[in-house]
């Protein structure tokens, strides 16, 4: 039998800030190849729990092992290896942009001839002697992603990389990840856009209120809610009626909102559910199906009570 | 696990904090004071009746207490605090490196900041004086160094403000504190002297009672630093604001160098205390 690489793994991690319970009872298991999702509303706990795992917060109860090492016992060991960018980070004032990358190479005992590669990869060549006080908010984030790619790290944790960036920049950020992890690079970030971690991910973890509610692969996650798409109808009057037909004919999962009903069913269904409500003199005045993403499954996870995907307008 | 200290990780740390801090606009602003100051004083001390370094000296002293201590508390309070508002703490942090070494390199790379802006400040006054009269070259020099340590103990205890205050403006804060602190403490044990029946009058005749010396030298780091200079100068009795001061035997510059450590390293080992398990 072969044990999985594991590549981060937490047990039993607690953490509690003065008046909230930021991290409870975390078992986290990122093994190695993984893009690894962590994926949570804002205030989830989600930077806390990075934090913990690098050893700058110090947990309540638990235990973080990277590399089977454990941070507390090994950490200089355990964080060798490790590229780390935090969520909106600012540098050092007045030094360059290529001191300070010159500053971490160091740290890493990383070659200085990778600093001004990874300032050319991520657009800086340009402002590479100028202070990075003087950089805008997106600059000094890329700055961040460059710092943290310097030895081609074995883990890379980025905590929420694409907030601040432009779809443009972003879109090389996602291209970057999904380069070093074909390399080797086991990749873990958080964030709170579903799509982001729906395109890049093979694994996922919600967490909501620090507490973990799915960890899977990423096609399970999805495919574990309503695996039928949404048909969503617009209809003159009659919707509770409506919702009566639709229970009585069988179909679990009804939504109303107003005069707008959706139900969950397949192609097949769907002719059935729109005969039904016109033998029942329902009038459905349009209607659209929608494919369940993530999305749903997260909103649902997390126990949002907002309608997703949109209503039809125009009521 | 002990103490085992990485050379390479405290050099990064110190050169960086080196770059970064000697660029500070406030840094510079306040060097620039300081060179003025010192060499306005050691001009017209020079032309004046009194010459000779030892005299130059007590003017200069006037402005390195009041300058040093501000340069210092500006280079310390957001050493920790700051950096872990920024976040840019928590990269360094996730680096395979102790924090130990990262509170060294700290304290070394701004203790250079300081020791630069010192030396520069009476380093060009130095030369106008010994260009006028050399003799006092080595005392000069024990004065230069005394400030340095007057220096590194503000600096030593704005750093450890900052390390256990959570907000950088409460460490700014504290610094200040620290700061109107140490222009009072001379009066508040002045002040204990009058309630305790003491005469001021008695003050210019007997001099100060031993208790008042001994607690001036171990509290007040400004006294500390102007007694030590004396010393450095050979000097064991002169002249202030009329008052004639002799220094009491038991006041010796071995005995301040110690006092000097130890206000230096105590606030550094208590700001590793707390910085070894502060959530970053």
């Amino acid at each position: 039998m072969t044990m999985p690489e594991y590549v981060i793994r937490t047990e039993g991690l607690n953490k509690k800030f003065k008046n909230v319970h930021a991290v409870k009872d975390l078992d986290l298991n990122v093994q190695k190849g993984d893009i690894y999702g962590f994926l949570g509303p804002n205030g989830a706990g989600k930077t806390t729990t990075i934090k913990l795992i690098l050893d700058l917060v110090q947990s309540d109860s638990g235990e973080v092992y990277i590399n089977g090492m454990h941070t507390k016992q090994e950490g200089v060991k355990a964080r060798q290896g490790i590229g780390f960018m935090p969520e909106r980070t600012q540098f050092y004032r007045n030094l360059t942009a290529l001191q300070t990358m010159e500053f971490f190479a160091e740290l890493k005992g990383v070659d200085k001839a990778e600093c001004d590669q990874l300032l050319a990869k991520m657009g800086l060549t340009k402002w590479k002697d100028k202070k990075v006080g003087t950089f805008s908010k997106g600059m000094v984030q890329l700055m961040g992603i460059a710092q943290s790619l310097l030895g081609s790290p074995k883990l890379l944790i980025l905590d929420e990389p694409t907030s601040g960036l432009d779809p443009r920049w972003a879109r090389i950020l996602k291209d970057t990840l999904l380069e070093v992890n074909s390399k080797g690079t086991t990749v873990f970030f958080s964030s709170h856009l579903l799509s982001e971690v729906q395109e890049l991910c093979n694994r996922v973890t919600i967490l909501n209120q620090g507490r973990m509610i799915i960890e899977d692969t990423m096609e399970k996650v999805s495919e574990g809610q309503a695996q039928k798409p949404k048909l969503i109808m617009k209809i003159s009057e009659g919707a509770q009626e409506a919702v009566e037909i639709l229970k009585n004919a069988g179909f679990p999962d009804i939504e109303v909102h107003g005069n707008v009903v959706s139900v969950h069913c397949d192609s097949q269904e769907r002719t059935k559910v729109l005969n039904l409500l016109a033998e029942g003199n329902i009038v459905v005045e349009n209607f659209r199906t929608e494919e369940v993403s993530l999305e749903d499954a997260f909103m649902k996870y997390i126990g949002d009570e907002r309608t997703v995907g949109g209503e039809i307008n125009g009521a | 696990m002990g103490l085992e200290i990485n050379p390479k990780t405290i050099f990064t740390i110190a050169k960086k904090e080196y770059m970064d801090n000697l660029r500070n606009k406030w840094i510079l602003a306040l060097t620039i004071i300081f060179i003025i100051l010192t060499l306005v004083i050691s001009f017209v001390h020079g032309r004046g009746e009194l010459t000779g370094a030892q005299f130059t000296v007590i003017g200069l002293m006037s402005i390195s207490t009041l300058l040093v201590p501000i340069i210092a508390i500006m280079l310390g309070y957001a050493a920790i605090s700051g950096e872990v508002e920024t976040g840019s703490l928590s990269v360094v942090l996730a680096h395979p490196v102790r924090r130990f070494d990262v509170l060294v390199g700290k304290y070394l790379g701004l203790g250079s900041v300081l020791a630069t802006s010192i030396l520069l400040g009476f380093g060009i006054a130095g030369i106008v004086i010994m260009v006028g009269d050399a003799s006092d070259a080595a005392g000069y020099l024990i004065f230069i160094c005394l400030t340095i340590l007057l220096g590194l103990v503000y600096l030593g205890l704005s750093i450890c403000f900052s390390a256990i205050l959570k907000r950088r403006v409460a460490s700014l804060g504290a610094g200040i504190g620290l700061f109107f602190w140490a222009m009072i403490i001379g009066m508040v044990i002045m002040a204990i002297f009058m309630a305790q029946g003491g005469d001021l009058f008695d003050l210019g005749t007997t001099g100060m009672p031993d208790w008042m010396w001994s607690s001036m030298m171990v509290l007040s780091p400004s006294d500390m630093y102007q007694t030590a200079t004396m010393l450095g100068f050979g000097l064991s009795e002169f002249a202030v604001m009329g008052f004639r001061i002799s220094l009491p035997e038991f006041i010796t510059m071995g005995k301040l160098l110690v006092i000097f450590a130890t206000w230096i390293l105590a606030p550094f080992f208590y700001a590793y205390y707390f910085f070894k398990k502060r959530d970053i």
